[in-house]
């Protein structure tokens, strides 16, 4: 009964952390919707016990189950016992598509396109050509998506409204203004690189008027993350040695990232291969990097708007950030600076859960929506790309007119002459 | 027959507020006690009191038990299907339906969890005052099933001082409604009954609570000794200086160890065998003084350390290390099992001194963390529910922990229930007489016995044996108590023993051996 088989050793036995104590239970966003035991953090580790245990098998529902659960890790944050519950999801994913394949083209997505650069521009600009081309219009006027499949039809409607802007040139140089303090590279992450281009250009900018020199290695890929979530464990572990080989690690100070799902994935490489250590302990958040810089006396330019910032799960749970990137809004002068209410939680995003999982994907956006609409900002600042466009997505839904940013893009604009 | 429950079910409830799955029942087994698990035959999701009315009469139609749940996070097993039926899940009756500032009162559904209230109350400057440690979890309706406690029952009361209203479902299927907002009570007390009835009388679908004003002022304090018996007599002085402090709250040295390691770290000074976390509340005038009262009652007792939480942050911060301190053991063990039993205070060091020893003979570490000034003792005992041999020992170390409270003149339960987990010991405390009284009680509510079987009332009455682990009878106990007793060893030789065990019992060690 205890030969556990995917657990292989007891010291791997991470289940054994909980303690079923459900003090998670109210963190988790899937449990809030839904009042389901078995899509709370403690009824999946219940599952997950219970299938080491051989007391069930990976049934249709025992893999619904765990493909529900958004990742957010927010349960994390609420355990006292310290449960590593995202590790434990993932590699449960993992052996979920080892036995039982994904969905062919999430999983012919994961694996052929977000690891190869060229492929994931080419596959952005379709979706562009897609948007700007006039059948998005038709389609969405004529319903007719919606006629044959709402599920695609919401997830359609996720796609960005932003027209892809040119990021950084990989394998560039970016000269430090003033005195110099130090070299970073700058890991440039595939979505924000492509879509979001100019939230890269502002990172650069602001570390190089924070004193550094910014180098963005060529060889850099995907951080793996999504095939991560996704259960495709041998990508994820490929991704990540090609980028620890694409960095000169031991010539920086740092390795700076922007999009807070990458920054938890480049993190936690050490749970995913062996010697991954050294380039791990130099990744920081951008925001985790700016705070202890000069970036400070930088920001002279008034933006006199109200400014809310809602947190990525991957940064606040996932990286335990919940202070840096406030303390930097809060620098900007004019500001007026809005906490709002369940900025802690998931806002539905999930890396590509609002396409896998869109109905409840929308029911859980649509709770944090009512929370921002009553927080009356102009701004919503927060730094993670899909949750950027979930929030573009919910602000159309919701008829708000909101502005929705990168942190980065806010700092940027408030940047001063260079001295 | 299932398919046909199945059927009926159906007409009253959309597809998706039915559970047959056998996986996912699975999750359903047990609460927040997994010590006991049954499957239920199926579980189901209502949304409104008349969809939970029309399900207890489908119930009632074919003869099977049923019985309510709420977050799953009572201690006692009083929300597992021990005989199986319909679990009838009320998580989706979450919303909060009225905040009635000017008459101070709540009214809410089951599934409402209890901090969610005080939340919603905040911004009028009131709040909900019973406050389970599980409170950002646990569901009102839970609360009202278990009549829960909390720290700050010490001055405010239990559940069941708070409920001002209820809308019920009966075992018939009937909607009744009992009680008024302005809590006025014309007649029998009968919410009085429900309230504590552990899910055993009714099904309770809609909740008024009593909002109370947030005290004007709060001072908290952070007491550390080096003693166990130094720390309790600090609760006996606090107490007989005439002070009520709103929540008095003991925390032991493994406690604290896990506490301290977790994300609900709260600056617990690692090198104390006890500390006290007080808390008085009130009018500001005057609390100043009755703090440093206070703080000198503890000095007094020999405290080490004494520390006033400066702000708010660091208030909360000593609140939540104290409210995750169960989930916290998570680190120290596999599995646990959270006692609950009343003493009289005085009995305090010796009992905690006999519980160290028991915890010794068993080889079963013991954290120990609970509420002081009323007596509320929690010891956790820590196991491995995959050794059977461990799994045995805890039923027999439970027993005897029982049995040694009601000796000293104690009882069974202080706020988590009888549930299925402690009904073998109502025997200890309750005559013959006193359970028939009771029985016909339960009768008048339940004559069927459907809603929630198998909890609160002995299995096999009119036993001297309690439990099938149990081999001391009832009478022999004080003698046995007496024994452990005298035999205590000198606090100064306690404490190195403590510190013994504490090392022999960690993690890698397993709590197997002693």
């Amino acid at each position: 009964m205890l030969d556990g088989t995917w657990m292989a050793n007891e010291t791997n036995k991470l289940y054994l952390d909980c303690i079923h104590c459900g003090l998670c239970l109210s963190s988790c966003p899937t449990y809030r919707v839904l009042g389901s035991e078995m899509d709370s953090p403690r009824g999946r580790i219940y599952l997950m016990r219970a299938l080491d245990e051989g007391r069930t098998k990976i049934t249709d529902s025992f893999i619904e189950h765990m493909f529900r659960c958004l990742d957010c890790r927010a349960c994390e944050t609420a355990c006292p016992s310290g449960v590593h519950f995202g590790q434990m999801m993932e590699e449960m994913r993992g052996k979920i598509v080892e036995e039982n394949p994904a969905h062919w083209f999430s999983r012919w997505m994961l694996q052929y396109v977000f690891p190869y650069p060229w492929r994931f521009q080419i596959a952005s600009r379709l979706l562009e050509l897609y948007r700007v081309s006039g059948i998005q219009a038709m389609i969405r006027e004529t319903g007719l998506l919606r006629f044959l499949a709402p599920r695609m039809a919401d997830a359609e409607a996720l796609m960005p409204e932003i027209g892809i802007e040119r990021g950084v040139t990989l394998d560039s140089f970016y000269r430090a203004e003033g005195r110099k303090q130090g070299t970073v590279a700058f890991f440039t992450g595939c979505v924000m690189n492509s879509m979001l281009g100019s939230i890269n250009r502002s990172s650069i900018r602001l570390l190089n008027a924070a004193g550094y020199d910014v180098i963005v290695p060529g060889e850099q890929i995907c951080c793996g993350a999504l095939a991560n979530h996704a259960g495709l464990r041998d990508t994820a572990k490929e991704m990540a040695r090609k980028n620890i080989a694409a960095f000169p690690i031991e010539d920086l100070d740092a390795v700076i990232i922007n999009a807070a799902g990458c920054g938890a994935m480049l993190k936690e490489y050490p749970l995913l291969i062996d010697g991954a250590e050294r380039f791990s302990a130099k990744v920081k958040d951008i925001a985790e990097f700016l705070v202890s810089t000069r970036i400070f006396a930088r920001l002279k330019l008034p933006l006199e708007r109200r400014v809310g910032y809602d947190d990525p799960c991957h940064l606040i749970h996932g990286q335990r950030i919940r202070t840096e990137p406030r303390t930097l809004l809060k620098a900007i002068p004019g500001i007026e600076f809005v906490e709002i209410e369940g900025a802690d939680q998931c806002c539905g995003s999930a890396g590509i859960y609002n396409i896998t999982q869109n109905e409840l994907s929308m029911k859980i956006l649509d709770q944090k929506m009512e929370k921002i609409e009553k927080a009356h900002i102009d701004i919503l600042a927060t730094g993670n790309p899909g949750c950027m466009f979930q929030f573009k997505y919910g602000a159309r839904k919701f008829g708000i007119e909101l502005e929705v940013a990168h942190p980065v893009e806010l700092l940027a604009r408030s940047l001063g002459e260079i001295q | 027959m299932r398919t046909e429950i199945t059927a009926k079910l159906r007409r009253i409830l959309e597809p998706a507020s039915i559970v047959e799955d056998e996986t996912e029942l699975l999750v359903y087994e047990c609460d927040g006690l997994p010590l006991f698990k049954h499957k239920p035959d199926i579980v189901v999701f209502p949304a409104t009191t008349e969809q939970v009315a029309q399900i207890v009469r489908v119930a009632n139609e074919y003869g099977i038990p049923f019985l309510p749940r709420g977050a799953g996070t009572g201690l006692s097993g009083g929300a597992f299907a021990a005989e199986g039926g319909i679990l009838i899940e009320l998580q989706r009756m979450n919303s909060i339906l009225t905040i009635d500032v000017e008459n101070r009162f709540a009214v809410v559904q089951p599934g409402v969890v209890n901090l969610h209230i005080s939340q919603a109350a905040a911004p009028y400057g009131l709040y909900y005052a019973p406050d389970p440690s599980s409170q950002m979890s646990c569901s009102i309706g839970g609360n009202v099933a278990e009549n829960s406690g909390g720290p700050h029952c010490l001055k405010y009361g239990m559940t069941t001082n708070h409920i001002l209203a209820i809308e019920a479902v009966t075992t018939e299927g009937e909607i009744i409604r009992l009680g008024n907002p302005a809590g006025e009570m014309i007649g029998m007390d009968l919410i009085g009954v429900i309230v504590g009835s552990e899910g055993t009388f009714a099904i309770v679908t809609e909740i008024t609570v009593r909002l109370l004003p947030k005290p004007q002022a709060v001072k908290t304090m952070l007491a550390a000794f080096h003693s166990v018996e130094e720390c309790s007599q600090t609760v006996s002085d606090v107490i007989a200086a005439g002070i009520v402090p709103s929540a008095m709250e003991f925390v032991d040295a493994k406690t604290i160890e896990a506490v301290e390691a977790s994300v609900y770290k709260a600056g617990y000074p690692h090198d104390a065998v006890a500390a006290l976390l007080i808390e008085v509340d009130g009018f500001g005038a005057g609390l100043d003084e009755t703090g440093k009262a206070i703080v000198e009652i503890c000095r007094r007792n020999n405290a080490y350390e004494v520390r006033v939480a400066k702000d708010d942050d660091e208030r909360a911060r000593l609140w939540l290390g104290r409210k995750g301190a169960f989930g916290a053991m998570g680190r120290l063990a596999p599995d646990m099992i959270t006692m609950d039993a009343v003493i009289p205070r005085t009995r305090l060091p010796e009992v905690l001194v006999a519980i160290d020893r028991m915890s010794g003979r068993y080889g079963l570490a013991v954290a120990n963390v609970f509420h002081a000034g009323d007596g509320n003792l929690h010891p956790l005992i820590l196991f491995d529910s995959r050794y059977p041999d461990q799994v045995d020992k805890i039923f027999g170390m439970s027993e005897e922990i029982m049995k040694l409270c009601v000796a000293v003149g104690g009882s069974l339960s202080g706020e988590h229930g009888i549930g299925y987990e402690k009904k073998d010991f109502m025997d200890l405390v309750f005559s013959e007489p006193d359970l028939d009284t009771m029985m016909r009680v339960k009768r008048v509510f339940n004559p069927t016995g459907l809603l929630n079987p198998a909890k609160i009332f002995p299995t096999r009455r009119g036993c001297t044996e309690i439990g099938k682990h149990g081999t001391t009878s009832t009478a022999e106990i004080g003698k046995h108590v007496e024994e452990i007793l005298l035999a205590s060893p000198s606090g100064r030789g306690r404490r190195r023993e403590a510190r013994a065990r504490q090392g022999a019992a960690s993690r890698e060690g397993g709590p197997g051996e002693g």
